[in-house]
């Protein structure tokens, strides 16, 4: 309406200055006409006085015609002009206003519409910065959520994540003081597990039971947002909730509990507390926790609307189920932990007790077979008859071959030279017998180890691994020789079996589940990374396979130039 | 009629050690003067009895009948050392030999052996079970052949893409490690060393590495610029 007033007055102004300028100049000009028109009046009187009045009637005839015409034309121009005018004043702002809605719609939130004057058009453009404002506002806000949800989505510590998840809710609710409380693992008692602007001893003594009646234990108990402000509490069984906060009623007929402060907002009530403001922290319905927010009257002015808590619980949502990730990764990763435990005392008690088992059927058993050889060789040569003498030769021959099959089960078992004379020799022997079992051409390359002994455990899991490896290559490989390098460099020992067999999709068969298949290639890689090693494999069908396999030991006896000393040369 | 032989008996089973007795005491040139249970009395044994051949066991508890062997063969050059052993394996016997024992019988054969392995070494001579004196010669003729293969040489028709992709594999990367440092896919990686290994006639990965070393291509890692500090 302003602004139609103001249109009007303006044209009105407009019209109303030309037209009395157009007076003016009609004034004149009518003035001079008339001096002119008098002088040959008279002249006319003075020359005809036959038919003087209607020389006359005729003149002023004509006189008054051209006044009309000349009015009527100098109004039209006036107006025409006042339009022009007026259209350019409007249109001009209209313009700088279409200015800066193309600028807020192409991302610039800082552009403002300049207001002046008081008509409709001001109006429109202080509504429009307004618009603006909330619109920054509301896209902070967002972008901070978009940051909390970033980082505490990427962690999966949980302390991390509850600590960086309070400062950022700090910062978008613009308010001084922060906790997070959840259950204890009894589910009696409430902790504050991440504080901010807290005093120490509210933050430190903050452990309580949960039947205690405050907001937070209500809100743990029913999982609804609570506000307590200015003395009252106020509950929203859902975000969206409507409702004045100073409401005494309860909202959609939940009772509002007639409770006080959780104990930690109570140590902030010297400070003029203004509002203390919990959300649950849930996943899947489940509340975890309780996250508080309080604002001072010192230092937070601000006031806390429903809008806020709505933020809040949605943040509330987000870090419930960051906590539920990062429990169930903590599980994942304990379970883990311990199944490596359970691996790795599962292999070295059947390398112990397999250990036990051939030194007992070497030593005992051994022993006594050999004694058993002697006696009956002698026994043989004692007794005269060729019968009984025949009978003695063949379990002298039996005791003999028994002492064999036990030396082999004992081998099998686990060769003795693997503790005795090492790793070297042990793999040595082994693939002597595996090339004449399999017929297969072994290629064996050690570089580095003459005379060195490795720990125990990594000779073992690489006598292990080796021996897998070829298993592999016998069984499935279809290949004509292999090579078995195994080199001590620097820091490490690196093992590699490689065949000329026919390879093998190596997606295909690891990424499926372990099964029979494949089984063999997850306990070596088993075996390598419970002594911290890695294992490569490496297959192309028609190509191959390469199993490399890399565990760190202690640096070697400095010497690590000398690796070539072990070729061909 | 000449002396006995004089034995010292090595061994921690007291079975054995009576068997031994016994089987030995029927050989009309020797004697055993003595008995030890391990190494260290087996050392301090034979410096006191100055024996003609020791019969030794291996593996005594801790196996120290290998240390037992070399420092009676240090101290007491006259006396022989017949290793008594259950060990049918080549790298007991590659021990055994460099220790300086001169004889290798196995427990099962300990009846019909042993008397003929402890006069043999007496006299001087080596005796070793007979089924290990083709492991060795094959061993032997084994090593030749493969000495052998690399007097031709086609090292300079590589490229030096080939070069690269030689001295790598020689030092155990993965395909794929290869690939990443020389900004080469896997597949390439693969095909460049096929085509090596074909122009230099090598075989396996183990051949790879020997041409390597000979030519001393790993110690160019330090040259290396892509392999940093």
């Amino acid at each position: 309406m302003k602004t139609r007033a103001y249109y009007h007055s303006l044209r009105f102004k407009i019209t109303m200055g030309l037209l009395l300028a157009v007076i003016a100049v009609l004034a004149i000009s009518s003035y001079l006409r008339y001096v002119s028109f008098r002088d040959l009046l008279t002249e006319s009187l003075e020359h005809s006085v036959d038919s003087p009045g209607e020389a006359i009637e005729a003149q002023l005839a004509a006189y008054v015609r051209g006044r009309v015409i000349l009015s009527v034309i100098s109004i039209v121009v006036i107006l025409l002009m006042s339009d022009v005018l007026m259209g350019r004043v409007v249109v001009g702002r209209l313009r700088q206003f279409l200015g800066v809605v193309k600028r807020v719609g192409d991302g610039d939130l800082d552009a403002k519409v300049v207001t002046e004057g008081e008509d409709e058009i001001a109006e429109l453009a202080e509504a429009f910065n307004r618009m603006t404002d909330e619109l920054q506002r509301q896209t902070r806000k967002l972008s901070t959520l978009n940051t909390l949800a970033t980082t505490i989505g990427q962690s999966l510590d949980l302390s991390e994540i509850l600590n960086t998840a309070l400062d950022e809710v700090l910062e978008l609710m613009d308010v001084g003081a922060g906790w997070i409380n959840v259950q204890d693992e009894h589910g009696e008692k409430m902790r504050i597990v991440a504080s901010r602007g807290l005093p120490e001893e509210a933050a430190m003594a903050h452990s309580y039971c949960l039947w205690n009646e405050d907001i937070c234990t209500d809100v743990l108990q029913s999982g609804r947002s609570q506000v307590f402000r200015n003395g009252e509490d106020h509950s929203f069984d859902k975000p969206n909730a409507v409702g004045p906060l100073n409401a005494v009623e309860p909202l959609n007929g939940v009772e509002p509990l007639s409770t006080g402060l959780c104990p930690a907002a109570g140590y902030l009530q010297e400070d003029g507390l203004i509002f203390h403001a919990c959300v649950p922290l849930k996943s899947k319905d489940v509340v975890l926790g309780v996250m508080s927010v309080a604002g001072v009257a010192a230092s937070d002015p601000w006031m806390f609307t429903e809008d806020s808590l709505d933020t809040l619980t949605a943040i509330g949502r987000q870090i419930g189920i960051a906590i539920e990730n990062a429990s169930l990764y903590e599980e994942l990763r304990q379970k883990e932990v311990l199944r490596r435990q359970l691996l790795e005392r599962e292999i070295t008690l059947r390398e112990q007790e397999r250990k036990r088992i051939a030194r007992d059927l070497h030593d005992q058993t051994g022993q006594r077979l050999t004694s058993m050889i002697m006696t009956l060789s002698l026994l043989e040569e004692a007794v005269p008859a060729p019968e009984v003498q025949a009978r003695v030769r063949d379990l002298r021959d039996t005791a003999a071959q028994v002492l064999k099959e036990v030396r082999d089960l004992a081998l099998h078992l686990r060769p003795s030279l693997l503790d005795d004379l090492g790793l070297l020799a042990a793999l040595r022997h082994y693939l002597k017998r595996y090339q004449n079992r399999y017929r297969l051409i072994v290629d064996f390359q050690p570089l580095g180890l003459d005379g060195k002994r490795l720990p125990p455990d990594v000779e073992t899991a690489l006598f292990r691994i080796t021996q897998q490896a070829l298993t592999n290559v016998a069984r499935h490989a279809e290949a004509h020789s292999v090579t078995v390098l195994l080199e001590h460099r620097g820091t490490s020992v690196q093992l590699i079996v490689e065949d000329n067999g026919k390879g093998f999709d190596l997606a295909q068969v690891m990424d499926s589940r372990p099964h029979e298949g494949n089984l063999g290639l997850y306990c070596m890689r088993e075996r390598a990374s419970l002594i911290g090693g890695t294992l490569t494999i490496e297959s192309t069908p028609g190509r191959g396979t390469a199993v490399f396999v890399r565990i760190p030991v202690e640096g070697g006896k400095g010497d690590d130039g000398q690796d070539s000393s072990a070729g061909g040369g | 009629m000449m002396d006995k032989i004089r034995l010292l008996v090595v061994d921690d089973h007291p079975v054995v050690r009576a068997g031994l007795h016994t089987l030995l005491a029927t050989q009309p040139d020797m004697e055993v003067v003595g008995e030890a249970v391990d190494g260290a009395s087996a050392v301090e044994r034979a410096l006191e009895l100055q024996p003609d051949v020791v019969v030794m066991d291996l593996t005594m508890g801790e196996m120290d009948g290998l240390a037992a062997t070399r420092e009676i063969v240090a101290r007491l050059p006259e006396t022989k050392v017949v290793v008594l052993t259950m060990h049918a394996n080549e790298e007991y016997l590659r021990q055994a030999l460099q220790a300086g024992a001169t004889g290798y019988v196995l427990k099962e054969a300990v009846d019909t052996e042993i008397a003929v392995a402890i006069r043999v070494v007496q006299r001087g001579e080596v005796f070793l079970y007979p089924s290990f004196t083709r492991v060795l010669l094959a061993d032997l003729v084994q090593d030749g052949e493969t000495d052998d293969r690399f007097q031709q040489d086609g090292y300079e028709r590589l490229s030096d893409r080939e070069k690269d992709v030689l001295r790598l594999v020689a030092l155990g990367d993965t395909n794929r490690e290869i690939a990443e440092r020389l900004f080469l896919s896997v597949r390439t990686v693969e095909t460049y060393r096929a085509r090596l290994m074909e122009k230099l006639n090598l075989k396996s990965r183990g051949e790879l590495v020997r041409y390597a070393l000979r030519r001393g291509l790993r110690h160019d890692e330090v040259k290396d610029p892509l392999a940093g500090g």
